[in-house]
């Protein structure tokens, strides 16, 4: 204490060289996690299958579009809820979101939706953009995975697997969007 | 820095203070260190309270972003319109249709193949494999799926699920 008392004694400095180290090593971690970001994935109450034969993406880069349920209330998501209970819900479809975006294609108060045709080409167009953005390289499409909840009618997925596919052709062209797979997600189960 | 002030900063005006502080610097020891050294001259210590500041916010990081990918897999489909599913000459053979109907209500639906009923999706896993097995059909055969509007999204993934246990590898959706 004997210095601090001593005016000008010890010249004050702040010791930056931790706070450098604890940087670059967020920087780097940020810069590894990138393709994970929160924004892609909301809550969603996926199925339930009954002998999974599922596999973790393991791509690089993914492209993920997911369609949320109208929910009628605050459930909880994940492995092993009830499966009736799930499908008990309303099976319309709300929102397409893709890349932290939302994409109406529902209300839940009962109202019709104008303007669905230009939603979907949006949704389209924002697709087409992210697989650009994301490729690998100009052969190597990233992952595009499909997030849908379990509950939602095959009516409001149908048109969204076929703009999906569009997309993809628009992005990688014909021959190479039909070799691209899209990975529907699921859940794992035990083993 | 600290540690090398025998540059001294050019703001610095020259008093008899700092002609002080340039006689500490000769002998290189940091004031942290003299302090230490005057309370219990013991020898280095471990600074742990940035460090715990850095494991601290990882784990915060790690535990939000977490959630994703537990539990999820994926299956590797086909969407409606992709021209890999369109016929070539070679294949005379009409892809196998599963439809899939609903009664209307939320839990039951109906598996129907090349017009057989199938009563749930483990026992369409082990017809298929019978298919495939007899030589009713190849493994790579275009399988479509084609459920009716009201059938969810649950039975649906359910479904294609047998497929893929069923080792079939040309599964996809009717257009």
């Amino acid at each position: 204490m004997s210095q601090v008392t001593k005016r000008g004694a010890v010249e004050p400095s702040l010791n930056i060289t931790p706070l450098i180290d604890v940087v670059f090593l967020l920087i780097v971690f940020f810069m590894l996690v990138n393709n994970i970001v929160t924004d892609d994935v909301p809550k969603v109450q996926l199925p339930e299958l009954d002998d999974p034969n599922v596999y973790p993406a393991e791509g690089e880069k993914r492209v993920i579009v997911n369609i949320i349920a109208i929910q009628e209330h605050d459930g909880e998501y994940g492995p092993g809820q009830d499966v009736g209970e799930v499908l008990s819900r309303e099976g319309k479809a709300e929102f397409i979101n893709v890349g932290g975006i939302n994409f109406r294609i529902g209300r839940n108060d009962g109202k019709k939706l104008e303007n669905l045709k230009e939603t979907m080409l949006d949704f389209r167009e924002k697709c087409k953009g992210m697989i650009e953005a994301r490729m690998i390289n100009a052969q190597t499409p990233p992952d595009i995975m499909l997030r849908v909840d379990a509950a939602v009618h095959y009516a409001q997925v149908l048109p969204v697997m076929t703009n999906l596919q569009l997309a993809m052709a628009e992005a990688l062209g014909g021959e190479l969007a039909a070799k691209t797979p899209v990975h529907l997600v699921a859940y794992q189960g035990d083993d | 820095m600290a540690d090398r002030p025998d540059s001294p900063s050019p703001d610095k005006p020259e008093t008899p203070e700092t002609a002080v502080s340039d006689e500490q610097v000769v002998h290189h020891v940091s004031a942290r260190k003299k302090r230490k050294k005057g309370v219990g001259g013991e020898g280095m210590q471990l600074q742990m309270t940035s460090m715990i500041d850095v494991v601290f916010l990882l784990l915060i990081y790690f535990v939000i972003t977490a959630n994703f990918t537990i539990d999820e897999g994926t299956l590797v489909a086909t969407m409606p319109g992709n021209s890999a599913q369109d016929q070539t000459e070679d294949q005379l053979d009409p892809p196998t249709n599963i439809e899939l109907t609903t009664s209307g209500d939320f839990v039951t639906y109906s598996i129907i193949v090349n017009g057989q009923r199938i009563p749930d999706a483990s026992a369409l896993a082990g017809f298929m494999k019978n298919r495939v097995a007899t030589g009713q059909m190849k493994a790579d055969d275009i399988v479509q799926i084609k459920p009716q509007g009201q059938v969810r999204w649950q039975h649906v993934v359910n479904v294609f699920n047998a497929c893929v246990s069923a080792k079939l590898e040309n599964v996809g959706f009717a257009p």
